[in-house]
């Protein structure tokens, strides 16, 4: 139960960075919009989790455009998708023993 | 809209995080902008306009087979760069573009038929050209390809239906 409790990665862990991270695992690059509409929180909030997650070296950002017309998109890095994946099995683990 | 954390406030077991991250996941392919009825006949259209230049077979002189060469070249990679633009466009429109490696196991049987089909309209293509000439050929694939995507738009929606149930 130790190990597998050891194997979560306390990043990935908050549900909001989880939820973001299945998102970004399951597509090749996403929007902020979408991430925000779909976690249902604020811009605010987003861009802090946002931030953590690529201090960590787990997503990449990208910008383009200015003023209305800018956009900010994320994609996962090579070191993200394989945290994300050793989270998920940690977590069905931990499912397994409940 | 397809709301990822939901029961945030509630979220405290292991089985709540799985949920939500089972839920994240399918989010890239659950909100889709829906195509018009033009889409399928412009998919055919596409697909028959690809196998027109892939097909070229050529001209016996040398001059005009060098200016064919050139116009099918250019005709192709025009055909290339209008389908990249096409999916540019539906990627800013979505707000994400998603990818296998996580899909749903509905979204993913679904896709792997659509790939079927699509050897299906090639192989079809190669038969009728050699049975029946080139031309017979790429109207036959350009008509196939069209009930191909008609079916797969229809497939997918029906896919997308299940993953909600599933999950919800």
């Amino acid at each position: 139960m130790t190990g597998t409790l050891d194997e979560l990665d306390p990043v990935i862990h908050a549900p909001k960075r989880l939820a973001a991270m299945a998102m970004l695992y399951a597509s090749v690059t996403t929007d902020f919009s979408f991430l925000r509409e779909h976690l249902g929180i604020s811009e605010s909030d987003l861009s802090k989790q946002m931030s953590a997650l690529e201090k960590a070296g787990y997503v990449k950002v990208f910008k383009t455009g200015r003023g209305r017309g800018s956009r900010t998109t994320y994609r996962l890095t090579r070191q993200g998708a394989a945290a994300y994946r050793g989270h998920r099995r940690a977590l069905t683990r931990l499912l397994g023993q409940e | 809209m397809w709301k990822v954390l939901r029961m945030l406030s509630t979220m405290e077991s292991t089985g709540d995080l799985f949920h939500a991250a089972q839920r994240a996941e399918a989010a890239p392919f659950i909100n889709y902008p829906r195509g018009g009825w033009w889409h399928p006949p412009l998919y055919g259209l596409w697909w028959g306009a690809v196998l027109y230049t892939a097909s070229w077979p050529g001209y016996a002189s040398d001059t005009r087979r060098w200016t064919g060469l050139t116009v099918h070249l250019a005709l192709g990679i025009l055909l290339l760069v209008l389908m990249g633009i096409h999916v540019a466009q539906l990627v800013r429109r979505r707000g994400t573009y998603p990818s296998m490696r996580a899909a749903p196991k509905e979204i993913k049987a679904t896709w792997l038929q659509f790939q079927v089909a699509c050897l299906v309209v090639l192989a079809a293509f190669w038969g009728i050209w050699a049975l029946a000439g080139r031309w017979w050929g790429i109207g036959a694939a350009a008509v196939l390809a069209t009930a191909v995507v008609a079916w797969y738009e229809h497939a997918y929606g029906v896919a997308v239906q299940k993953v909600r149930d599933r999950l919800s």
